[in-house]
């Protein structure tokens, strides 16, 4: 799957999220919230949209990073949503009775761009290992989706009834998400394209759809074929550049940029004569040992899979 | 039969344009079972220009309602309910008022006339209390200063009986010199006292109090060594006690009982809805008699949300205002009060309609939103689950047709299946497979044989469609 394709169904995921959670919130609102405190509908509002919006978004980038849905990861992502959206629900109450009555427009508009900044936030922390500014990324993905979102809320909420609440809920999931995956196209510094695999299942997984993977200067990207459900981390992506090939080691290479330039390595799991032997590792032909720079174009041959590294420079 | 409701200085009054100020904050009420579309309740006392009580007089019970004009978002509407509480030809609502009175050792000082502060005090409150109407009025009187001010405070028992009233007024301990104020946390105990000890009196057949709480002190707030832990003070603590006073909704007259300049009335103001000064005795009573009428000529109406349901006032900022029209053909108008829905939830109901408003709810019978308040939503998450399902599923495809159909030369912009032509079991734009060519797109090879075994040919411009015979030798397609 391309950069655009990613971003586009991750936008899409993020704003199902939205609608899904408006049609539980304006369910729960219907029935048990009926005669509650005003905060407490906004609380359950912001806490359902943080604990669907991480749920879905987690499911789906790993799904399209080619492997498999882990519960793990999805839990953890609910988890850390639902904190952020609890966190904004509590945060809209300071808000709403310094400016509620004086300015409501910009207090909505506040309150919106701190839920979606709050939850954007959360689930930018899950790659934080890999790339650290994803989680500025995601945040201001996540303010955008709920400055968009409450503004029309605001405006067109008499108007409009239902609708403009359910759009803004989405609009909240796609800005987020969208954040989350469009800051790291925008910010890119270098590309690796998938060119083809001898393994089937990583041909038939990115063959069609020319997979790409960004790459950010100061940033290591762990290359292997060790899926979500052998990773051992809780929220975090063990591997980004995950390609299902028999002949890659789990944790096969690392591609890591410094002072302009993207160097590849071996990871020190196969970084030994055994791993030598078995695990391919070559670029522009030559087998790398410790580590090599790539240049513009370079080819790189991971284990029986061909792929392409293309600087933003040349582009 | 029209009621005169005859208030204190009557001809400086009536000289003063009025108009009327909210007493509470507008709450959005349940009318269910009567009616699916929410309410609104507005509480209002007619004033003058300087905010004290105003001599009207007001239409009979019977053409209240309807003398009652209110703005809600450039809508005018007509209330479908609407009392004074003074009104006698009405069932009299029950009135709850919690009296604080400051008895630290400032109380002490003597005024002009040879009295302390203490005993003008605690005579205006004995003055008060002769207007006590058994049946209607609650009335708690309870002092404070720095310390045991929770407990004083929050072991207030609300009298039912001007002797029991005046009993608690006797049995108040007089003022000591080390006695401070605590005055912010009286307020927010106070506020804490009346919203504990209001349903107890609802339940028991008390419907709609009107409350009240009446802080009355001669000093500034001044916690010390020595004083009650936890005690509010500084800023904070006046934010903390202004804060508590604005989300209560309970009205809070702080009432000052010293010369100007000699208490800190910025922070009166803030901790309080209402704020007036004295300087003696009968200023002091004259300002108890307002209070008493703020709770006697308060107006109450409801009227219907001009929206159908709540989730239609979802996002809503609803500027409320109302007029009435006097029988003498002048027009009180209200200021404007700003009713705000959550920020991004649908608006919760503040509480029920009381029977006398749900009778009048189904006699007015207000638009229901009946069926389109279940099926708006329902319509709205299906439209919107479509649209989505639209941009996953279909749009795809024309954004990259190749992923989903591959490259059709001679079919260019076709997108759905129902396009793709088969002509003698070839499909046309893509080249049938080797050894299954045949008819009219042309015979390029002998036509494939049981012995033909068809090979994936990895190495056809990455193409994994393509294939060719194990025995033959052709060039992959371009």
């Amino acid at each position: 799957m391309s950069l655009y394709q990613t971003l586009y169904y991750m936008a899409l995921a993020g704003g199902m999220a939205g609608l899904f959670s408006w049609g539980i919130t304006a369910l729960l609102s219907g029935t048990i919230l009926a005669t509650r405190e005003n905060w407490v509908a906004d609380l359950v509002a912001a806490s359902t949209l943080g604990l669907l919006i991480g749920a879905l978004t987690v499911a789906f980038s790993d799904k399209w990073s080619g492997s498999r849905v882990v519960p793990r990861y999805v839990f953890a992502g609910a988890g850390i949503g639902l904190v952020a959206g609890i966190l904004s629900g509590l945060a809209m109450v300071p808000v709403t009775k310094a400016l509620g009555e004086t300015q409501p427009f910009l207090t909505r508009l506040l309150s919106w761009m701190l839920a979606g900044g709050l939850i954007g936030l959360g689930l930018g922390l899950r790659w934080v290992m890999a790339n650290k500014m994803r989680v500025v990324h995601a945040c201001i993905g996540g303010l955008l989706g709920g400055a968009i979102g409450g503004a029309l809320f605001h405006v067109l909420g008499s108007r409009v009834p239902d609708l403009t609440q359910a759009l803004g809920f989405v609009l909240i999931g796609v800005g987020i998400c969208f954040g989350v995956t469009l800051a790291p196209i925008l910010l890119r510094d270098g590309i690796l394209k998938f060119v083809s695999s001898g393994d089937a299942r990583a041909q038939a997984k990115f063959g069609r759809s020319g997979k790409e993977w960004e790459i950010q200067q100061g940033d290591s990207y762990q290359m292997g074929s060790e899926s979500r459900d052998l990773s051992k981390t809780t929220f975090s992506v063990g591997v980004q550049v995950f390609i299902p090939d028999a002949a890659i080691a789990p944790l096969h290479a690392i591609v890591f940029g410094q002072e302009g330039r993207f160097y590849v390595a071996r990871h020190r799991d196969v970084n030994n004569q055994a791993g030598l032997a078995r695990y391919v590792l070559r670029v522009r032909g030559k087998t790398v040992t410790t580590s090599q720079e790539l240049r513009d174009g370079d080819d790189i041959l991971i284990g029986r899979t061909a792929i392409k590294f293309i600087s933003k420079r040349a582009q | 039969m029209r009621r005169m409701l005859w208030l204190l200085m009557p001809g400086l009054l009536l000289a003063q344009p009025g108009k009327m100020q909210f007493a509470e904050p507008v709450k959005m009420l349940s009318c269910e079972p009567a009616s699916t579309v929410p309410c609104f309740r507005m509480k209002l006392n007619v004033v003058d220009a300087s905010g004290a009580p105003r001599n009207v007089q007001l239409p009979s019970a019977a053409e209240l309602a309807g003398a009652i004009k209110v703005h809600v978002g450039g809508q005018d509407l007509k209330p479908f309910w609407a009392t004074a509480a003074g009104d006698s030809t009405q069932k009299v609502r029950g009135r709850a008022v919690l009296v604080i009175v400051d008895n630290s050792g400032s109380m002490l000082r003597k005024l002009a006339t040879g009295q302390t502060r203490w005993d003008a005090a605690l005579q205006a409150v004995s003055v008060f209390l002769d207007k006590f109407e058994e049946g209607s009025d609650r009335v708690a009187i309870v002092p404070f200063e720095s310390h045991l001010v929770q407990a004083r405070i929050s072991s207030a028992q609300f009298a039912r009986t001007r002797a029991d009233a005046v009993s608690q007024l006797r049995s108040l301990p007089l003022p000591e010199e080390k006695n401070n104020t605590a005055l912010y946390s009286a307020a927010v105990y106070g506020i804490e006292t009346l919203q504990a000890a209001l349903p107890r009196m609802q339940q028991a057949g008390e419907d709609q109090l009107e409350t009240m709480v009446i802080l009355l002190t001669d000093g500034n707030n001044e916690v010390l060594k020595g004083d009650d832990l936890g005690l509010l003070a500084g800023p904070s603590g006046q934010d903390q006690a202004a804060e508590s006073v604005r989300q209560s909704g309970i009205p809070v007259v702080a009432i000052g009982f010293s010369d100007t300049g000699g208490l800190d009335e910025v922070a009166l103001k803030r901790i309080s809805t209402k704020y007036y000064l004295a300087s003696d005795f009968d200023g002091l009573q004259r300002i108890l008699a307002f209070t008493r009428t703020f709770l006697n000529n308060r107006l109450t109406a409801a009227f219907a949300s001009p929206f159908p349901d709540r989730a239609s006032l979802a996002g809503q900022n609803l500027p409320i205002s109302a007029e009435l029209r006097l029988p003498d053909g002048s027009v009180v108008k209200s200021d404007e009060f700003l009713w705000t829905a959550p920020q991004m939830g649908v608006p919760v109901y503040a509480g029920k309609c009381s029977p006398d408003e749900l009778k009048a709810v189904m006699v007015a019978q207000p638009v229901s939103a009946g069926w389109t308040s279940i099926i708006r939503p329902v319509g709205v998450f299906c439209g919107l689950g479509l649209l989505l399902v639209v941009l996953w599923f279909w749009v795809p495809r024309l954004i990259w047709p190749e992923q989903f159909i591959g490259a059709m030369p001679n079919l260019a912009g076709s997108k759905w299946a129902s396009q793709t032509r088969i002509q003698n079991g070839v499909i046309q734009g893509r080249p049938a497979p080797p050894g299954f060519q045949s008819g009219p797109a042309g015979v390029n090879m002998a036509p494939r044989g049981v012995g033909d075994s068809t090979v994936v040919n990895p190495a056809a411009l990455n193409d994994f469609g393509a294939t060719r015979l194990a025995n033959r030798e052709v060039k992959p397609p371009k």
